[in-house]
Formats: structure tokens, C-alpha cells, sequence
């Protein structure tokens, strides 16, 4: 039987305060809640200019998470999202169950995108965005993690963890340089 | 041939078409996740407005706002599909002004603008607010 330690609010609080998180949900992520985490963002963050990429940046995120998160009946928490901040950065991070067979492909790309530079970045979205596959329309055809590079400026950081033969948990953490 | 209106949503933008005017907006945020549902309408009277000009249309000039603050990856292939019917209707002879509108502090927008310009041969003017 599951029972929470009454210490589990302490904890938690700790946990997010040393990582200063400004915004968190975990569970499913449904688009009215989605405009509530945009307009929290918002208004969390003071200097324009930075609100403006996060912003940018949380959209693909979020639009992320809703898509691409394994939905398995009954599972109330498929994603996770924490809009943080270090010493030198606010932080987008985002974690997501997957099917272990799409960590390859998920892998490929995400590599790809971090040996990029900007100029090679956007020769690439533009590749895509005047390529005629409008009609296979699902999920933009990678648009959206090459302008999160873009917007971010910096390398993403991720991780897949196992969590049984068929499943993995993505974590990704995306960077916003404040001024 | 009809103007065309949508009214802004959570998550759609503002758009008036206007052919009597032959004045164009498209205002607000694009972020819907189902945005063919909000653009393929959008493409489809653009087509046809482009086939009734180049029939009918007396008008010389045409005036583009784009006033749109923040779009997702998912609507920039339908933007970009915007911009090549205007740009298809610019080489039958239309005299079409874009006007892109930019924070001032968001040169990630400034920069969209500039590719679009750049791989359709348009000429944008950037108004910084």
C-alpha cells in the first residue's frame, strides 16, 4: 500500500525552491490548461526580450509534450513540464513517456540539431518549410525542435530513461540566456 | 467575391481579408494545434481570390498587415503558403505592400520575416512597435 510521508510537501517545496522553479504541472497536459501556463509564463517573467523566447520556446514544448506523450489508458501522468531558472539561464524542462522503439529516431535528430549552427539551422527549417509535404502533416515534419534550437540559442540537453522494455521516460531541458 | 473575416480565438489569430478595401490583416497569436482546421479555409479562399483577381480584379495594389506576434512551427508552413499566393499574384502584376510588424525587442521576428522575404524574393516593410 502507497503511503505518503507527511515530510512529501516539504520535500517537494525544497526540491523546486533549489531549483528555483517558477512554473510546474505533471500529469496531462490539455489545451486549455496550456493557455494557463502561457499567460503564468508571462507574467512570471520580467524582462521582455527573455519572456518572448521562453515563450516561443514553451509553446513548442508544450505542443510537444500533448503530442508526442505515450498515451497508455489509465496513465494520469504521461508529462511533466518545469519552467526554472539557473545562475545563467531560465530553463525549459520537459519529460515525457515514449515508446523505446521511436528512441532512435528521436536520438538521431536531436543529435543533428546540436552539431548544428544557426546558419546551418536555418538553412535547414527552410528546407523543410518550403518542401511540398504539407499533406503528411503530422507534427510539422520537425519544424518545431528546429526552431526551439533556434529561439534557444543554446545545445539542448536529454536523457532517456528505461523504464521497462517498451517504455522510456525523454527528459529534455532547453536553455533561455537572460540579459 | 467575399471578404474574408475570422474573429480571433484562444488560439487562432485575428484575420480580415478585406477585397473591397484590398486591405489584409492577420493579428494576435497562431498557436492552435489543429491548424489545418484554421488554415486550410484560409488557403482555399486565397486560391480562389487569386483566380477571381486575375479574372476580375481592377484594384492595383494590395496592403498586407502582418501584425502576428507569435506563431508555432506547426502554422509557419501555412504562413509561408500565404505569402507564396500573394507572391504568385505580385508576378501576374499586383502591387503588393507587406507590412511586418515587430516588437522591437524581438529580432526572432524580425528574422522570420526577413527568410520569408528572402526565399520568396519579396519586399517586406518592417514596422518596429
Amino acid at each position: 500500500m502507497k503511503n505518503i510521508n507527511s515530510q512529501f510537501a516539504y520535500e517537494t517545496h525544497q526540491l523546486m525552491e533549489g531549483a528555483d522553479v517558477r512554473l510546474s504541472f505533471s500529469g496531462e497536459f490539455s489545451p486549455d490548461l496550456i493557455t494557463v501556463l502561457l499567460s503564468m509564463a508571462k507574467s512570471n517573467i520580467g524582462d521582455k526580450l527573455v519572456m518572448k523566447k521562453v515563450y516561443n520556446v514553451m509553446i513548442e514544448c508544450l505542443e510537444n509534450l500533448t503530442k508526442h506523450s505515450l498515451k497508455i489508458e489509465g496513465d494520469q501522468f504521461p508529462a511533466i513540464f518545469l519552467l526554472g531558472k539557473d545562475d545563467e539561464y531560465y530553463f525549459l524542462a520537459t519529460g515525457n513517456k515514449i515508446a523505446s522503439n521511436e528512441v532512435n529516431e528521436l536520438e538521431t535528430k536531436l543529435i543533428k540539431v546540436n552539431s548544428l549552427n544557426k546558419k546551418e539551422l536555418m538553412l535547414w527549417y527552410n528546407e523543410i518549410l518550403t518542401s511540398e509535404t504539407s499533406s503528411s502533416f503530422k507534427g510539422g515534419a520537425g519544424l518545431g525542435i528546429i526552431d526551439m534550437a533556434l529561439k534557444s540559442g543554446n545545445r539542448f540537453e536529454y536523457n532517456f530513461n528505461k523504464i521497462d522494455d517498451y517504455h522510456s521516460f525523454f527528459t529534455l531541458k532547453v536553455k533561455v540566456g537572460q540579459k | 467575391m467575399k471578404s474574408l473575416r475570422v474573429k480571433k480565438g484562444d488560439t487562432t489569430p485575428e484575420l480580415d481579408f478585406d477585397v473591397d478595401k484590398m486591405e489584409f490583416l492577420l493579428e494576435g497569436e497562431s498557436r492552435s494545434q489543429d491548424v489545418l482546421f484554421f488554415y486550410e479555409p484560409i488557403i482555399n479562399w486565397l486560391t480562389n481570390f487569386k483566380e477571381w483577381f486575375l479574372k476580375n480584379g481592377s484594384s492595383k495594389k494590395l496592403d498586407f498587415h502582418f501584425k502576428l506576434e507569435y506563431y508555432n512551427s506547426l502554422s509557419a508552413k501555412f504562413i509561408f503558403s500565404i505569402f507564396k499566393i500573394l507572391k504568385e499574384m505580385q508576378v501576374k502584376g499586383l502591387e503588393i505592400n507587406v507590412f511586418w510588424f515587430y516588437d522591437v525587442l524581438d529580432e526572432d521576428l524580425l528574422e522570420c520575416g526577413e527568410e520569408y522575404e528572402k526565399i520568396l524574393g519579396f519586399k517586406f516593410e518592417y514596422i518596429s512597435l
